[in-house]
């Protein structure tokens, strides 16, 4: 009881106090940088997937933009809540299927959703690299359909990558084609 | 022919007379529904209340995105439904959801969910109808409102105790650190008292559904096995999940149940002088669960639980069910766990899979991964290329197309 109040203490101020504006023009997260067209808001830790770095446009009900900056071989993509969860993790030497298979059950253990199996997976030029990208549905435990992306290349052995998920209906395709032309914008140092 | 109670005299006494003790023959004692068919609640009371709402939540489930929506695999289950209870079946809806995990429930007005979990870990029609007259069991005895009016009783009871605690704190009137233990413990009591009283409803499903399985033509021996299979499966989960799971909290430990449920079979064979019911229906299960197993297996894997699923694969395949389809998914986990020799036993499982009827195209799409990876690329573009063949329009075509051009390249 105590735990779930203190969570809902965090997660009250963290809604008010801590969001704070992503301006236009060039945004470094970690290794990666990405070129955002227009203004976004910076989630705070305490509201987005495994704490890691996430912007929003409509709220994080609706719309997310999550990036896997760095993320280390033999690492898995986000970090266990308990010790005894386990995540699948991350191989430097993983070629895009396996990473979407990675992708798929992190995403299935960590929002516990299911992913739908239309996923469409395809090759992408990332920072003059060859990477990927990949669309699919997935149902969340609050009913919704939502449509995800995600885009990404291992450079050094380190994955590089950009999630964008929201509802189907209406704001996935609102966003889309910023978050694509963010992807464009990746460099990588 | 020996009625029961003959039987069970000459029993005692032969028991008796060797044990120089007492002796006793327990018989099946029957329990009868607390409602009548079509019951509907009294619109004034708490169970009314109770159906408003679960009536409501059945709205959303109808057009849930977690809802399997197949009206010939639910067709099945209704049919199952009406050979264990013909009387009562009318008024059960039944909603399969698409949960990975081994578990059904059952809403006071009737409406019952199936997890595909279940299904998954269900070998056949008996086991099946095992789970259902346990879900029924609960709508016959009211088990939600008995649940309902409990933790009702109990939260005020928690409430004025811990208001108690509270008072005499502020008032400076006990020692602090007595007084917090004595909320804890109030609080361990509450849940204790709460977990305790779920339990014994799941005791009693138990036994409710034994004997509406009695009710058919379906083995009855295959009720136990089920708890059989989870204290298995939990076995070898053990070294993945150091927690037992609240399922567990709320519902009697599988060693129990499994012994419970064997004492229930003795009972009844005991007193029908049958061991006729050995039907198992496992081929009319599977034909309408077979054309999901690749989603349900897709959703196992992806809760990255590998000791688990692999006994789950293993069980399917020690009942012979769909080799081909079930070999891919054994060799897509051992490639996605990866430990020592994993990626062997992978290549195996693929190679088995291929010689078996429905396999999926994937088995070479994973083959060619694996021999991209060891670096026998002219077996990697041949794999990729027959996954093609297989499959043309497969959503993923580009990217395999960007394998077999890198391997070309790569070659010349």
């Amino acid at each position: 009881m105590k735990r779930l109040l203190l969570i809902s203490v965090m997660v009250f101020l963290s809604s008010c106090a801590h969001y704070t504006v992503v301006k236009t023009g060039k945004q470094t997260i970690g290794s990666m940088t990405v070129m955002p067209s227009h203004e976004w808001n910076r989630v705070p830790a305490g509201a987005s997937l495994g704490g890691l770095p996430t912007w929003t446009a409509d709220g994080v009900s609706l719309d997310t933009v999550t990036f896997f900056a760095d993320v280390k071989d033999g690492n898995t993509l986000i970090k266990p809540e308990k010790k005894d969860d386990q995540y699948p993790v991350f191989q430097a030497n993983m070629l895009p299927t396996e990473l979407v298979d990675v992708f798929e059950s992190t995403l299935a253990k960590a929002y516990q959703a299911k992913i739908s199996r239309s996923g469409k997976l395809t090759p992408l030029m990332v920072d003059n690299r060859p990477g990927f990208q990949y669309t699919f549905e997935f149902v969340t435990p609050d009913e919704l359909t939502r449509k995800g992306y995600i885009a990404g290349v291992i450079k050094d052995d380190h994955l590089q990558m950009i999630f964008y998920q929201a509802t189907k209906l209406y704001y996935f395709d609102h966003q889309f084609q910023n978050v694509r032309n963010m992807v464009k914008s990746m460099t990588i140092n | 022919m020996f009625s029961q109670t003959v039987k069970c005299t000459v029993l005692v006494l032969l028991v008796a007379f060797a044990a120089a003790g007492p002796a006793y023959c327990k018989t099946f004692e029957r329990l009868q529904p607390e409602i009548t068919p079509n019951y509907q609640p009294d619109i004034s009371g708490t169970e009314a209340g109770l159906w408003m709402v679960f009536n409501k939540a059945e709205e959303s489930l109808k057009t849930s995105p977690n809802r399997l929506k197949d009206p010939e695999l639910d067709h099945y289950l209704k049919t199952v439904i009406c050979k264990l209870s013909e009387k009562f079946c009318p008024e059960i809806r039944v909603y399969v959801m698409r949960m990975p995990y081994f578990n059904a429930n059952m809403a006071p007005n009737g409406v019952m969910q199936v997890w595909t979990g279940l299904l998954l870990r269900v070998n056949n029609e008996a086991q099946l109808a095992t789970v259902l007259g346990h879900e029924m069991g609960h709508y016959l005895r009211r088990h939600s409102l008995k649940s309902f009016e409990d933790l009702k009783h109990k939260s005020v009871l928690y409430t004025f105790l811990s208001l108690g605690i509270e008072g005499a704190l502020a008032a400076g009137g006990i020692n602090p650190d007595l007084g917090y233990a004595a909320m804890d413990m109030n609080r361990v009591l509450t849940y204790a008292s709460l977990f305790a009283f779920s339990r014994n409803q799941e005791r009693e499903a138990d036994k409710y559904g034994i004997q509406l399985l009695n009710n058919t033509q379906l083995s009855l021996e295959q009720a136990p096995v089920i708890w059989g299979n989870l204290i298995a499966e939990e076995k070898s989960a053990q070294h993945e999940k150091k927690h037992r799971s609240i399922f567990f909290a709320t519902h009697p430990a599988p060693k129990e149940r499994l012994a419970n449920l064997k004492e229930y079979v003795q009972e009844l064979s005991e007193e029908d002088g049958s061991s006729g019911h050995d039907n198992l229906n496992a081929g009319k299960y599977w034909k309408y669960v077979g054309p999901h197993l690749p989603m349900l297996l897709e959703d196992e894997i992806n809760l990255n639980q590998f000791g688990r699923t692999l006994y789950v694969l293993r069980n399917l395949l020690d009942n012979n069910i769909e080799p081909g389809i079930v070999r891919y998914y054994m060799g897509e986990l051992y490639r996605r766990r990866n430990k020592k020799g994993d990626i062997q036993l992978a290549i195996q499982n693929y190679l088995q899979a291929i010689d078996n009827n429905n396999c999926p195209a994937e088995a070479h799409r994973s083959l060619g991964l694996l021999y991209y990876k060891n670096g026998d690329r002219a077996s990697a573009r041949k794999e990729f290329q027959k996954y093609l063949d297989h499959k043309p329009d497969a959503s993923d075509h580009e990217m395999i197309q960007f394998y077999i051009s890198s391997l070309s390249g790569d070659s010349k």
